[in-house]
């Protein structure tokens, strides 16, 4: 008989300690039992927002870039704002530059950069404008708005649908294209290719 | 039955029964048995029959049940282990032998239970999810698409690369068992010990001694019932 009680009384602590807690747990979502394996809605809508951190973590913008027009070397001069709380490592970029549908030329990062959370950080891209695309700088000393259309269309060449503020000296309508990033963002390494369109500064 | 003095106390106790309950109650405050890591942080989870810990880039991510069940369930894993010490140190008691069987019932089967659960997800994992995520060179929406799970078998590291269109990730997933686990199989493998192997000992030693207390409080267990 005491053995009885006993098992009874074993059996009857493991059923309400485990049956007690779900019988809770119904009650405190209002008794529908779907939401029992539901995430609640704030933690979806934190989920929702990291995820978007994730897929934006920050502004990328060029500020300025140089055109040795001796030798063709370019830097573009770029500045990430991080608005993440995690640290990037931007390993490997590279672009071609186009002007118009023209390639003239390619960019890459040449030391990989760490983008600290929160942070802004200036980085440099170098590369190179192809010979043929710099000679109008070379023969123009003036003003951007003075560029005659004679010599436009002299450098032009066969590039046709140019109009005067598509010149190379101040680079102000060139555009990254076929860009590839390789960074690393929480220990996951992406690989990121031929993404279109980043406009200059 | 004999009546125990404080001597015969500590020769019939079952010592294994004992320090099997000692590991429950520490095991139950342990924590996670086993861990998996995809990336730096990126989703960390750490589970065990009584804990779970989700975090997904920081946040931690709650599941309106297992808040309410796991911590019950810890409450019975430290329930358990008191009355498998008590069953144990009173081990001519009638009625200790439910007592530590209780006891002992409660790691022996969520420990079972959880090593099946990871083996069977793990090879799950590795084998099938292919076949219910888009594989290589299957197209969604016109896009050559890929997934390539490399998870490893409960302990190790691997790699899960996704491959679409324009992005590439390989996302790096590390597992690993905690110290709470090994305690617990310890407590297990010591637990069944106490139960199977050690009363077997005693009894020869207390036969070959002239005791026979183990005969009669056999004895008296059958009598129970």
């Amino acid at each position: 008989m005491e053995s009885r009680k006993l098992s009874l009384f074993l059996a009857m602590l493991t059923t309400v300690l485990l049956i007690g807690p779900v019988v809770m747990a119904l009650s405190s979502q209002g008794w529908e039992l779907e939401s029992l394996f539901v995430l609640p809605e704030e933690d979806m809508a934190d989920i929702e927002e990291r995820m978007t951190e994730f897929q934006n973590p920050g502004d990328f913008r060029i500020t300025s870039e140089d055109l040795d027009t001796e030798t063709g070397d370019f830097e573009v001069h770029a500045e990430f704002d991080s608005s993440v709380d995690f640290d990037i490592l931007l390993r490997k970029f590279y672009a071609e530059v186009y002007l118009q549908e023209e390639a003239i030329g390619e960019v890459w990062l040449e030391d990989a950069v760490v983008f600290e959370a929160g942070e802004v950080k200036n980085f440099k891209l170098i590369g190179f404008i192809e010979d043929e695309f710099i000679d109008l700088d070379e023969d123009f000393d003036g003003e951007e708005d003075e560029i005659p259309d004679e010599l436009i269309e002299e450098f032009m060449g066969d590039i046709s649908g140019w109009d005067q503020d598509d010149y190379i000296g101040d680079m102000g309508y060139v555009q990254f294209e076929n860009i590839s990033v390789e960074i690393e963002v929480m220990g996951i390494d992406l690989l990121l290719e031929d993404i279109i369109g980043v406009e200059g500064s | 039955m004999k009546k125990k003095t404080g001597r015969s106390f500590v020769k019939y106790a079952n010592w294994p029964g004992v320090v099997t309950g000692f590991l429950m109650v520490i095991v139950s405050f342990m924590g996670s048995w086993w861990r998996v890591q995809f990336g730096d942080g990126f989703i960390e989870m750490a589970v065990s029959p009584f804990y779970y810990e989700a975090v997904f880039m920081g946040e931690e991510i709650s599941i309106p049940l297992l808040s309410y069940l796991l911590p019950a369930v810890q409450a019975l894993l430290i329930i358990g282990g008191f009355f498998m010490i008590i069953g144990s140190l009173f081990n001519y008691k009638d009625w200790s032998e439910k007592l530590s069987k209780f006891g002992f019932r409660k790691i022996f089967w969520p420990l079972l239970t959880f090593i099946i659960i990871l083996l069977v997800g793990t090879f799950l994992t590795n084998n099938f999810m292919g076949e219910f995520l888009p594989g290589d060179n299957q197209e969604i929406d016109g896009m050559d698409e890929g997934l390539d799970i490399e998870a490893p078998y409960v302990v190790g590291s691997g790699d899960i690369d996704v491959d679409l269109n324009e992005l590439t990730a390989s996302v790096p997933i590390e597992m690993s068992l905690t110290s709470g686990f090994w305690m617990a199989l310890v407590a297990v493998i010591l637990g069944i010990f106490s139960r199977k192997f050690y009363p077997d000992l005693v009894k020869r030693e207390d036969r070959s001694s002239g005791g026979g207390f183990y005969d009669a409080a056999e004895t008296g267990r059958r009598d129970m019932g």
